[in-house]
């Protein structure tokens, strides 16, 4: 089953420890907050299998909860 | 929650204040020879390496926030000055932890602040203007502790006027003891916290009903699942906040002029003539000046995660100071470098799920205040007598500069 993620940046407090964890899926832009690089933060790409692990461990970490993952696209 | 305290001076005491107040040649020595180091009079496993502080702050399932003893002395032992249960976030792990943070941290928001920008802007521009006819100024006093205190005051919605009475609670609130002294400060702390609580419950009760664009009038909104605040749990979270978010942003701000004067006298000019490189001064100043970030875990399991037995119950302190200054993970850690790719890796806000809340809204105030500063004055300089040692002060932050005089020329 693919996946798809964003990066709420309304509740990201910028603390940049899902780029540390999962530095293939996440980026850091000028106000430090996070988004997903591989389509920009839309969730229209399948983050792949090799990832997901990656994922999961970011999502943990976020202290906000502010990666949401899903099995759909956001558009 | 009142937790058995173990004090932190004692398993390190330092020969000076300045020592404490800088403590890199400690650091280093532990860094290279005892990185996980067992203290045995408080019976605590002490870790220095990157690597290490950031296993014990970021797997919680292995380092608990969880139990009988801490090294954070929070608030006073009265019900006024502790911290209700609901929102105290230091002492809990995730799922729980999750809630009753959630049920703050939106209001800390990089997005949320952007509101907030500009009055913090009109605090530093108004504190700047106050010194900008003068020669000589303390830069403590008359910067970079009322800037915090006034930027709070703002946030939470209290009027301005009393924001001395305010940051004199909080100084008591927050004051650091010794074995020695513990039972008089403690009743001291017991009467500040008293008077704050009765200062600040009617503001609260007061804003129930004529909600605002303030802090406390977020906090009065904020629910999860269902719960919401009540009035005297609102004051104790304000009181914990201000613990949190005064004295340490205060602390960051005095100890970056400190920098710019004694560290490297040529980096207040390459700013003044570039001011996008501030946010990148402030990361590196939060990594270099900040040495008084540490917290404790509790092993919850026996393992070996950190290279030695350690035993279910063990208490552990991760020195997040200390790992700033990791040769693994910095170059040339021991030297000031804002161009440093880096530098924001700091572990001064800590890692994981307890990542400071405050994070944003205490790099926004550096940030606002660094600038302000640098657009009205062309250039800083020591005064000749002022010796670092004599004005060094013990502080909940740790060793503070009590005063930082400095030549001004506009």
């Amino acid at each position: 089953m693919p996946k798809y993620a964003i990066v709420n940046q309304d509740t990201c407090i910028a603390c940049g420890n899902c780029e540390d964890v999962a530095p293939t899926i996440f980026e850091l832009d000028e106000e430090g907050l996070a988004y997903v690089k591989v389509d920009q933060n839309e969730g229209v790409t399948p983050i792949t299998e090799e990832k997901l692990e990656q994922l999961e461990e970011a999502q943990e970490e976020c202290p906000t909860d502010s990666i949401i993952v899903a099995e759909q696209p956001f558009k | 929650m009142n937790k058995e305290v173990v004090l932190l001076n004692e398993v390190k005491s330092f020969g000076t204040r300045s020592e404490e107040f800088f403590p890199l040649a400690w650091y280093k020595e532990m860094l290279d020879n005892q990185p996980v180091y067992y203290h045995e009079p408080t019976k605590t496993w002490n870790v220095f390496k990157y690597n290490d502080v950031k296993e014990v702050l970021s797997n919680y399932e292995y380092f608990s926030s969880e139990g009988a003893k801490t090294t954070i002395p929070v608030g006073a032992s009265n019900k006024e000055g502790s911290i209700p249960d609901k929102v105290n976030v230091n002492f809990v792990d995730p799922p729980d932890h999750r809630k009753r943070r959630s049920l703050l941290s939106a209001a800390f928001t990089p997005r949320s602040l952007k509101n907030w920008e500009p009055q913090i802007q009109r605090i530093a521009s108004e504190l700047v203007d106050e010194i900008k006819e003068k020669d000589t100024v303390d830069i403590v006093q008359s910067f970079a502790a009322p800037l915090p205190s006034l930027v709070i005051a703002e946030l939470f919605g209290v009027p301005i006027k009393d924001r001395d009475q305010f940051k004199h609670w909080v100084d008591i609130i927050f004051q650091p003891y010794t074995e020695e002294n513990a039972k008089e400060v403690e009743e001291k702390k017991q009467i500040a916290a008293k008077e704050y609580y009765q200062y600040l419950y009617p503001i609260v009760a007061e804003k129930r009903i004529n909600l605002t664009d303030d802090i406390i009038s977020d906090l009065i909104r904020s629910e999860v699942d269902g719960e919401q605040f009540t009035d005297d749990e609102i004051v104790r979270v304000t009181m914990a906040l201000l613990g949190a978010g005064v004295e340490t942003t205060g602390h960051m701000l005095a100890n970056t002029f400190y920098s710019l004067l004694y560290d490297d006298s040529s980096l207040y000019e390459e700013l003044r003539n570039d001011l996008e490189l501030v946010p990148q001064a402030v990361e590196e100043m939060l990594r270099y000046r900040f040495q008084i970030s540490k917290r404790d875990r509790t092993v919850t399991q026996d393992n070996n995660l950190l290279g030695v037995n350690l035993k279910k119950g063990d208490l552990v302190i991760a020195w997040m100071s200390a790992a700033n200054m990791d040769e693994a993970i910095f170059e040339d850690p021991f030297t000031l470098n804002i161009h440093r790719e880096n530098n924001k890796r700091h572990m001064t806000f800590g890692k994981g799920p307890h990542f400071c809340l405050g994070a944003p809204l205490a790099r926004l105030e550096l940030k606002i205040a660094l600038k302000t500063f640098l657009t009205q004055f062309s250039k800083i300089e020591p005064t000749e007598s002022f010796q670092l040692e004599e004005n060094l002060v013990e502080s909940a932050a740790g060793q503070s500069l009590k005063q930082l005089p400095l030549k001004l020329h506009s």
